[in-house]
């Protein structure tokens, strides 16, 4: 049992808490590049992941555990695909109280 | 909720030939409210696990209330398969934490194969402690389909830890004692109209009374004793009649004449002028 590397719950505005930590969110892929995938966080900001594209078929949602590069791009390890049905919104609000009043329940 | 917990002591105590601790142990309401009582089920997240509070080698209590079953959303990160039992290592995020899940019967080997390594699974397990290391005992465990359900799980835990710490804050701690929400106080009432105390977040059932369980009489006679206890027939000298409680309340004057006489014995009515008419025992 060991707590010494989570990965916080983040959407696009908490990314830049994390830089140079390992984060987790759920974003909408919008675009992709050679080597980077271009998607949208829950919370409609702009999010850039680098690193291994996740191989295709893939869902309306995706699921990126990584390292936090900047406040706004991401070095992807794992995706999930987390289905066509998944509540962005309700997401959006766990980020915000994981990363506020529950916070001592996740980091 | 089939744990799969097969108490041997129970089962062959007596070789058979005479009542086990088990059986006698279910006739006693009381004790087995406490087994039901102790038996919580915790959404957590594995940073709240590994803070638990411990007493001795396997005691360990989450918020205050006692960790007995623990369910948690996470990925499969390592899994070692050994036939009779499956290793595995679930990171939900928070922590990562050894599992270990026994395959036995041919449902238990079925219900591990749907489990591959790096998916999102939902388990219900045990927490157990060896040389301080924590792992959890798993009995059930599931691919999650709905990706929703991760986002649910971490909202119940975060709920479940705010109901078990502020809601619960200033009761008495142990799960099963009344607060006492009025005023005046009332000890002596075993079938008294207090509001039940907030209980720690528990999905099993959960009564108040012991003696509700095997009563059928206990609606009547609560009902019995809430209109006896109004302030009029609580000063009244002669009394009511038992057979204008049984009009007033429209219940039929046998089972009136049924609830007065337990709670007669009970020591909560006494009779009056003759054995017809009934006053409460309170303020008397």
């Amino acid at each position: 049992m060991d707590t010494s590397s989570p990965s916080a719950f983040v959407n696009g505005a908490l990314l830049r808490r994390y830089i140079g930590q390992k984060v987790r969110t759920v974003i909408q892929v919008i675009g992709s590049d050679t080597g980077s995938v271009v998607g949208k966080s829950t919370d409609d900001l702009q999010i850039v992941v680098r690193g291994p594209s996740p191989t295709p078929p893939l869902t309306t949602y995706l699921e990126v555990i990584g390292i936090a590069e900047s406040d706004n791009s991401i070095r992807a390890e794992t995706w999930t695909n987390f289905g066509n049905t998944f509540d962005p919104q309700n997401y959006n609000e766990l980020c915000k109280l994981a990363n506020g009043e529950f916070k001592h329940l996740f980091i | 909720m089939y744990g799969g917990e097969f108490d041997g002591n129970a089962a062959f105590a007596g070789g058979g030939f005479m009542p086990s601790q088990a059986t006698t142990q279910a006739n006693d309401s009381s004790a087995s409210l406490k087994n039901r009582d102790v038996r919580t089920l915790l959404p957590l997240t594995l940073k709240q696990l590994s803070g638990a509070s411990t007493n001795g080698e396997s005691n360990f209590s989450v918020d205050g209330v006692d960790i007995n079953t623990v369910a948690i959303v996470g990925r499969i990160s390592r899994m070692e398969n050994r036939i009779t039992q499956v290793d595995f290592v679930v990171d939900d995020g928070t922590g990562w934490v050894d599992c270990v899940r026994w395959c036995q019967e041919r449902q238990e080997t079925e219900e591990m194969e749907a489990v591959k390594l790096g998916m999102y699974v939902r388990l219900h397990g045990h927490v157990k402690s060896f040389q301080g290391k924590r792992s959890v005992n798993v009995f059930s465990i599931r691919p999650v389909t709905d990706f929703n359900e991760i986002v649910h799980h971490f909202t119940e835990c975060m709920y479940v830890h705010m109901y078990n710490t502020k809601l619960r804050g200033g009761s008495v701690a142990h799960g099963g004692s009344t607060t006492q929400a009025t005023a005046t106080p009332r000890p002596q009432m075993p079938y008294s109209t207090i509001p039940t105390s907030a209980k720690p977040y528990q999905t099993g059932p959960s009564n108040q009374f012991s003696n509700q369980i095997n009563d059928p009489m206990h609606g009547v006679k609560q009902t019995v004793m809430n209109y006896l206890n109004q302030p009029m027939h609580l000063v009244s000298e002669a009394g009511v009649h038992c057979d204008i409680i049984a009009r007033d309340l429209r219940i039929p004057p046998l089972q009136v004449r049924q609830a007065i006489e337990q709670l007669s014995s009970d020591g909560c009515v006494y009779s009056t002028v003759d054995d017809t008419c009934f006053k409460s025992t309170l303020n008397a």
